[in-house]
């Protein structure tokens, strides 16, 4: 798991208002010192059996049919939502100290047409 | 006499004729492979034109904050599962950080979701602007590669989950083990379903 920043291109069309389309830059990967106490928190509260009993169930009655593959992306799943979801950013709207020159531009498409007669 | 005259004006009146259709047809001809020897280095590359450059607060992603799970809402955290991957406006597909092949190999970048900002449209800002970049931003990539035997789980930290009721009862295993900088995962889910008659 790593850290990077990068530069994040976002479609504004109506038809797919936020869908991610592509990066324009994209930093060096730091690793990030993960280990499983910065996951079974959440794993408790997301299978609580007095509350989560609909959802336990449904997620093995969905493993039941499904192949090792699928298996696997669930599991993948269960791993990425922490990362994703469960930080300081997307939750309490501050930023990480090193976040503090996040810009967001507005922009068109265009196209260019690079010049030959220059140097690279 | 007149006759011959004639003739040899008539040759050499050809000749020049020829002389100058040759010509344009040799710059025309000429004009198209310079062209195509210039056009063929060209390239038209798609760009982004900027409008409006915005300051943000509250981009991007930090560290997994353990706190935040004592407030964690349950259907959040469902609907988290069954959309993170899958949906194009939480996280991206990038070529892994290590070689990894075959269907078990998956690479994520998770940006932050656009749907985390207050886009107010700023006065003087063109209709339908395409796109919105976020610089500098800070995600997260995972790499996820399958384990190279089952036995590298061992001494795993592993939890068990389930519910139980008369008619169906369900039980989640899963392990997590550090090993180096990377984090070793396994599950094992078994349900027992009793259908009543």
């Amino acid at each position: 798991m790593t850290q990077r920043l990068a530069n994040v291109i976002y479609s504004l069309n109506t038809t797919g208002s936020g869908t991610i389309k592509d990066t324009s830059f994209l930093g060096q990967s730091q690793v990030v010192d993960y280990g499983p106490g910065d996951f079974f928190p959440f794993y408790q509260i997301a299978f609580d059996p007095t509350s989560a009993t609909g959802f336990i169930t449904a997620l093995a009655e969905q493993l039941a049919v499904v192949d090792q593959y699928d298996a696997l992306l669930l599991l993948q799943q269960l791993i990425a939502v922490p990362v994703a979801a469960f930080n300081n950013p997307p939750v309490r709207g501050i930023h990480s100290p090193e976040d503090e020159d996040v810009t967001g531009v507005y922009v068109k498409s265009g196209y260019q047409v690079p010049n030959l007669m220059l140097p690279d | 006499m007149v006759i011959g005259i004639g003739d040899f004006r008539g040759v050499h009146n050809c000749s020049a004729e020829g002389v100058v259709i040759g010509g344009r047809l040799f710059f025309v001809g000429l004009h198209a492979v310079v062209g195509v020897i210039l056009l063929a280095d060209v390239s038209i590359n798609s760009t982004w034109l900027p409008i409006r450059t915005l300051s943000l607060t509250g981009f991007g992603l930090g560290r997994i904050d353990t706190t935040l799970a004592s407030s964690a809402n349950l259907p959040v955290f469902w609907a988290w599962f069954y959309s993170v991957l899958v949906s194009p406006n939480y996280s991206l597909i990038l070529p892994p950080n290590r070689e990894c092949s075959g269907i078990q190999c998956a690479s994520y970048y998770f940006p932050g979701s656009l749907a985390k900002v207050t886009l107010d449209t700023p006065v003087g800002l063109p209709k339908n602007p395409a796109a919105f970049i976020v610089k500098n931003s800070t995600g997260y990539q995972i790499d996820f590669s399958p384990v190279d035997e089952f036995s590298d789980l061992n001494n795993a930290i592993c939890e068990v989950y389930g519910s139980e009721s008369e008619s169906k009862s369900a039980a989640v295993l899963v392990c997590l083990k550090k090993s180096g900088t990377d984090l070793l995962a396994g599950e094992l889910i078994t349900t027992r379903i009793l259908i009543i008659v």
